[in-house]
């Protein structure tokens, strides 16, 4: 951009004939009223709360910070905070790879691609209900799937939900299920690719793993930034299977922090209390997301550099 | 060529190895919801069913209203499908071609929006619906869809900007007004966009339990992910495992016809490239 210099008279005409602010304002207003009000609002709103003990039937007690103090000496909101870590540290990678490997085989002409990609999605949209319920019955200890195809071949299979040193294991197994979301986007991705820089470098004797290396993966890097930070604020916030499936449970092994905000706001009604984890969460997830960016940033390719706004 | 033939059917094998896993929770799903009640737990398991009957789908139907819950959701995601290509189609017009000294400052609130964790929003929405009277109502589960959502403003602003401004030019030239211009040559343009947004829109009201568990009161509003829900709490034992089956299976069709349908469209929507404009 050049800064200020003198729009044309060309650029001044068209600014007159498409209007001044506040037909701008009007056009955005639906935007501006949603900003406030589910936005702006509740984020402030809850910050006030977060510094009062509050039971909705009665006015908020200001008690300072309490609430945080309260938290962070209590033995299962520390567990939710640990089981969350763990949970991410088990998916990302794996899903990312893996979702990211699938798309790589499925990209270009294939017979039944459609058919296929189709497949991988599927579980994408099955109702997290039934999907939770389905999952449930696979990781039963007697009759599950599991563990019926793990004693063919004379594996004795653990008491998966039941057992807490393996209930967080199959809800990450389970979350594995889900990788047709990533691979809609790495297929997208996919098609961004330059065929040329692969002619180029395939007849200049690259071999497949460093056109990975040098030409597939970097200039994927803006989507593969986006997955990862998608999947880290979606990952820090996994509710549905611990909330439907093991809820919380044996011993908060499965008490993501989002379930136990949950059951600070609507089963305990500690409305307090579950400001300020969400205030927590929502500090942890800027941090996460500030750091993964800068570290990112120098391995990130934009073919457009410099795109900006006008 | 031999050596490719080799690679081609490595590939093709891996790819539906992992289809087929992908596949048999599915089929175990479907297998079960044809089966009688009392012998879902056999061991070992069947792999196949007796015989194809429906009566676990009817069943669904007939003991348990499955229809009136499946309207509820539809007419919900018909209102949320309505609201949200209205509202980010005239907001992303705005922010693409009108002129404003601070759009920056848009975007960038724009950006925050859409970092927004929706867990940490989600309890304190829940505040301001109360405060508003909205609880007990079904506004907070089809009235944010009007206000816009800062993603599809952002992904529809960035293929807006794709359009040749010599079409734009011209229309304006031939006296079109902006909402004109809006209606009959910039939403026409950016349709795989729109595509996207009312598909997604559909699956993610379709299937959502969370806010309906939450907001709706009235028995007989549940939609039906809810209903699925109170099928596996209220009534929880194998017994019921076969219609919730029958369900789960029913609940998403509707999803995989759209993801079927929506396919290129939803490639070629996320394909182009930031800089073109």
């Amino acid at each position: 951009m050049k800064g200020k210099a003198m729009p044309t008279l060309k650029k001044r005409l068209r600014r007159r004939r498409l209007g001044g602010t506040p037909r701008f304002f009007l056009w955005i207003s639906p935007w501006v009223i949603g900003f406030v009000l589910l936005t702006l609002l509740p984020l402030l709103g809850s910050l006030y709360v977060s510094f009062t003990e509050w039971k909705i039937v009665s006015d908020p007690v200001w008690v300072g910070l309490a609430n945080y103090k309260e938290l962070f000496t209590e033995e299962i909101f520390l567990k939710s905070l640990r089981v969350t870590f763990l949970y991410c540290a088990m998916t990302i990678p794996v899903n990312m790879v893996l979702s990211l490997a699938t798309a790589m085989l499925l990209n270009g002409d294939l017979p039944y691609s459609g058919i296929l990609r189709t497949i991988y999605y599927m579980p994408c949209v099955v109702s997290s209900v039934a999907a939770a319920l389905l999952w449930s019955y696979i990781f039963n200890y007697r009759f599950g799937l599991i563990n019926q195809l793990l004693s063919l071949i004379g594996v004795e299979g653990p008491n998966w939900l039941g057992d807490e040193r393996w209930s967080l294991a199959a809800l990450a197994i389970m979350s594995l299920w889900g990788i047709g979301g990533g691979i809609v986007i790495y297929l997208a991705g996919l098609q961004t690719v330059p065929q040329h820089l692969h002619e180029a470098a395939r007849l200049a004797g690259a071999g497949w793993w460093r056109r990975l290396f040098t030409i597939t993966l970097p200039s994927m890097s803006p989507i593969l930034l986006f997955q990862l930070l998608t999947n880290i604020i979606g990952g820090l916030q996994t509710f549905t299977s611990g909330y439907l499936i093991t809820d919380g449970g044996p011993n908060n092994s499965t008490m993501f922090y989002a379930l136990y905000l949950y059951k600070n706001a609507f089963q305990y009604h500690k409305m307090g209390k579950a400001c300020a984890m969400a205030w927590i969460l929502f500090i942890i997830i800027m941090v996460l997301s500030f750091l993964v960016m800068k570290v990112s940033a120098p391995m990130v390719y934009y073919e457009n550099d410099g795109g900006e706004d006008d | 060529m031999k050596k490719r033939h080799v690679q081609f059917f490595a590939r093709y094998g891996v790819i539906l190895l992992f289809a087929v896993t992908m596949l048999v929770p599915f089929f175990w799903m479907i297998i079960t919801s044809f089966k009688d009640p009392v012998k879902v737990f056999e061991r070992p398991m069947n792999w196949w069913v007796d015989s194809f009957d429906f009566s676990n789908y009817l069943k669904f139907f007939t003991d348990y209203d499955g229809w009136r819950y499946i309207w509820n959701t539809v007419r919900l995601c018909a209102i949320n499908i309505v609201g949200v290509v209205v509202s980010n189609a005239i907001v992303a017009y705005a922010v693409a071609f009108m002129k404003f000294r601070y759009k920056k400052i848009i975007m960038v609130l724009l950006l925050i929006t859409m970092m927004m964790p929706g867990t940490v929003t989600f309890f304190p929405q829940f505040i301001v619906y109360v405060k508003l009277g909205w609880y007990g109502t079904l506004m907070p589960l089809w009235v944010p869809a009007f206000l816009g959502n800062a993603y599809y403003i952002f992904l529809l602003r960035q293929y807006y900007l794709t359009i040749p401004q010599p079409i734009l030019d011209a229309a304006r030239v031939a006296g079109c007004g902006h909402f004109r211009l809006l209606w009959q040559i910039v939403v026409p343009m950016a349709k795989p966009v729109f595509i996207i947004m009312v598909l997604n829109t559909f699956i993610s009201v379709w299937s959502d339990l969370f806010g309906p568990l939450i907001y709706i009161l009235n028995e007989k509003d549940r939609t039906f992910p809810v209903l699925l829900s109170y099928m596996n709490s209220s009534y929880g034992n194998a017994g019921t495992l076969p219609s919730i089956m029958a369900g789960g299976i029913l609940s998403a069709i509707p999803t995989l016809l759209v993801y079927f349908i929506g396919q290129k469209a939803m490639i070629k929507a996320y394909v182009f490239k930031s800089g073109d404009k």
